[in-house]
């Protein structure tokens, strides 16, 4: 409870902090907008020549993009920038006033750069969701719906447990500027059905490193498309990511310098 | 009987680095195979601290106080040995530790940078489970007494150095701490912040009893406030006793500056000390420390003198002796 109230408390002055720059979230709000009528132009234009892509129709499409956006959303707005600017903050040892807080030290490190001009990313989301239902012949339930935000919920969790175990070799090895921004690029490929993999590399997407089920898994279910067995891969692959995230940032902590 | 606050054995911290060569070849060579080095910034160490102690950490620049401080404050892990602060093992990093104590490093900020400080204090409130009534009494009375109560209302950014320092000792402080670390909390102030801070810090420590452990580059600090110091050279603690013990110890002269009425002889000074600065109608002598009375009385009897000033050697004077010719036995 104390820790939620704590989170709680960081979002807020963060969200403060986010309402001192006005112009910056306007900037924020016009570059997401463009970005994303731009992609589903995209989409508009390449289902003008085809009817599927690796078995989904262009409605289907939309609500997995939307999915997409949300996981991307809701990361960008809470942990993206911590984890960006965290072998920054470790070379300075700018952790240092953090660890003697009476709060999990993650929660500091990684939440306290939230960018709440990113909540656009998921608003944004649900306006393509919309542009789908009224493009489209789709048909969703609500309970399918309801499932599937539970569903994103762990993608969510899972997400950030993959990012957090990329950041042990920055403890090890200290100076990785690319690594948070490789991760992000690599996780892209979050935005593709993952039926579009084939071979190796459906398997390391989609259970070594499974940053393929992010946006799919939620996105299936809200279409009624995913088989059971997938719904407890997910759950099952983000108990897993939560373990090992924690105990290598534990590890991690361990070999911290700090910096004089 | 004080009980004891800070216990540590053997206490040490060995980093890890790479040999970095100096021309562009060697350093190409170095890009595939590397020299590992060894450094022990602090080595075995064992002290002892009583609760309410105001204890001066000194040394010269990488002698290896900031990473005694990391190591009781649970920053960093040790290579070997053992620390109690409270009863807690500090590098195991329990919340029930965290709660007790607080780190104020001149160095690097805790308040949120675009925000006035009062919304970083909100947030520590929440963060150390402060009840509010006792929150909102603290807070005033830090900032009444730290003369801060319209400035933590102020953008830190927008703060000058000193403004900020004690903004930093505000939050630091509002959880009421058992013990301060307090890492260079004067560094680049200006003589008037530093004696506010100083002053602030020594009727903290009265009034509350906390047991605080202070590093500083002004010596000025450090004889004002502590009642103990400790003086690590290289990772190794040299030192552990009182002020007094200090000069007593290391201080054996005394500075007598004087000017005369009449011209006095070169020789006829030499009798008294070891002349440093000499012209015919002023000088500048050291004498022993002790029997310092019966020399000065036998001068005021021999010479002319006009103005005369006696004084002991400064604490930087002292400390940078120590670090220089090392400690005598």
């Amino acid at each position: 409870m104390h820790t939620f109230k704590t989170f709680l408390k960081l979002i807020s002055t963060n969200i403060k902090k986010n309402m001192i720059y006005r112009a910056n979230f306007m900037v924020t709000l016009l570059g997401v907008s463009l970005w994303m009528t731009m992609y589903v132009l995209f989409f508009e234009v390449l289902f003008g020549h085809v009817d599927s892509i690796a078995g989904w129709q262009k409605g289907e499409v939309f609500v997995f993009l939307a999915f997409y956006y949300i996981v991307q959303g809701l990361a960008s707005t809470f942990y993206k920038e911590g984890f960006e600017v965290f072998d920054r903050k470790l070379i300075r040892g700018e952790l240092d006033p953090l660890l003697t807080k009476p709060v999990p030290s993650q929660m500091l490190f990684f939440f306290s750069n939230v960018r709440i001009d990113h909540v656009l990313d998921v608003l944004l989301a649900f306006f393509i969701f919309a542009y789908a239902s009224l493009t489209t012949d789709l048909s969703l339930t609500l309970g399918n719906l309801a499932l599937s935000s539970v569903h994103l919920i762990a993608s969510t969790v899972l997400f950030y447990h993959l990012m957090l175990c990329m950041i042990l070799p920055v403890f090890i090895f200290e100076r990785i500027e690319v690594i948070s921004s490789t991760f992000w690029n690599v996780s892209q490929i979050t935005r593709y059905p993952r039926q579009i993999f084939t071979g190796a590399g459906r398997v390391v997407v989609q259970f070594i490193f499974p940053i393929a089920l992010l946006g799919a898994i939620p996105a299936e279910i809200a279409l009624g498309k995913a088989e059971p067995i997938w719904s407890l891969l997910l759950f099952a692959l983000t108990f897993i990511f939560i373990l090992i995230g924690n105990a290598s940032y534990k590890y991690g902590l361990s070999l911290y310098n700090s910096a004089n | 009987m004080q009980d004891i606050a800070i216990e540590v054995s053997g206490l040490q911290k060995t980093y890890q680095s790479f040999k970095k060569s100096e021309t562009f070849l060697a350093s190409l060579k170095d890009f595939f195979k590397r020299q590992k080095i060894s450094t022990q910034a602090v080595k075995p160490t064992t002290f002892t601290i009583k609760e309410g102690e105001f204890v001066g950490l000194l040394g010269m620049n990488g002698a290896g106080k900031t990473t005694l401080i990391k190591m009781l404050t649970g920053i960093l892990t040790p290579s070997g040995g053992s620390a109690r602060v409270l009863g807690f093992s500090p590098w195991k990093r329990q919340n029930a530790y965290k709660k007790q104590m607080a780190l104020v490093m001149g160095q690097k900020n805790q308040l949120w940078w675009d925000l006035p400080p009062i919304d970083s204090y909100e947030l520590f409130r929440v963060m150390y489970e402060i009840p509010r009534k006792r929150y909102e009494k603290n807070l005033k009375e830090l900032s009444q007494l730290l003369e801060m109560e319209e400035l933590i209302k102020v953008p830190t950014r927008k703060m000058s150095l000193g403004q900020r320092m004690k903004a930093e000792l505000i939050g630091a402080l509002l959880h009421d701490p058992k013990v301060l670390f307090l890492d260079e909390p004067t560094i680049g102030l200006d003589l008037i912040s530093q004696r506010n801070i100083r002053d602030f810090l020594k009727k903290y420590n009265k009034e509350k009893g906390a047991t605080v452990i202070l590093t500083s580059h002004y010596m000025e600090d450090i004889k004002e406030l502590c009642e103990r110091v400790i003086i690590i050279d290289k990772g190794s603690l040299i030192f552990d006793n009182s002020y007094e013990k200090l000069t007593e110890k290391y201080v054996t002269e005394k500075k007598v500056t004087m000017s005369f009425s009449k011209k006095v002889n070169k020789e006829k000074l030499q009798k008294f000390g070891e002349i440093q600065d000499y012209d015919e109608k002023s000088a500048s002598i050291d004498i022993p420390r002790q029997g310092s009375q019966n020399v000065l009385a036998g001068m005021m009897h021999e010479l002319p003198i006009e103005d005369l000033n006696v004084s002991e050697a400064s604490m930087e004077d002292i400390v940078s002796d120590i670090f220089t010719r090392g400690l005598k036995k």
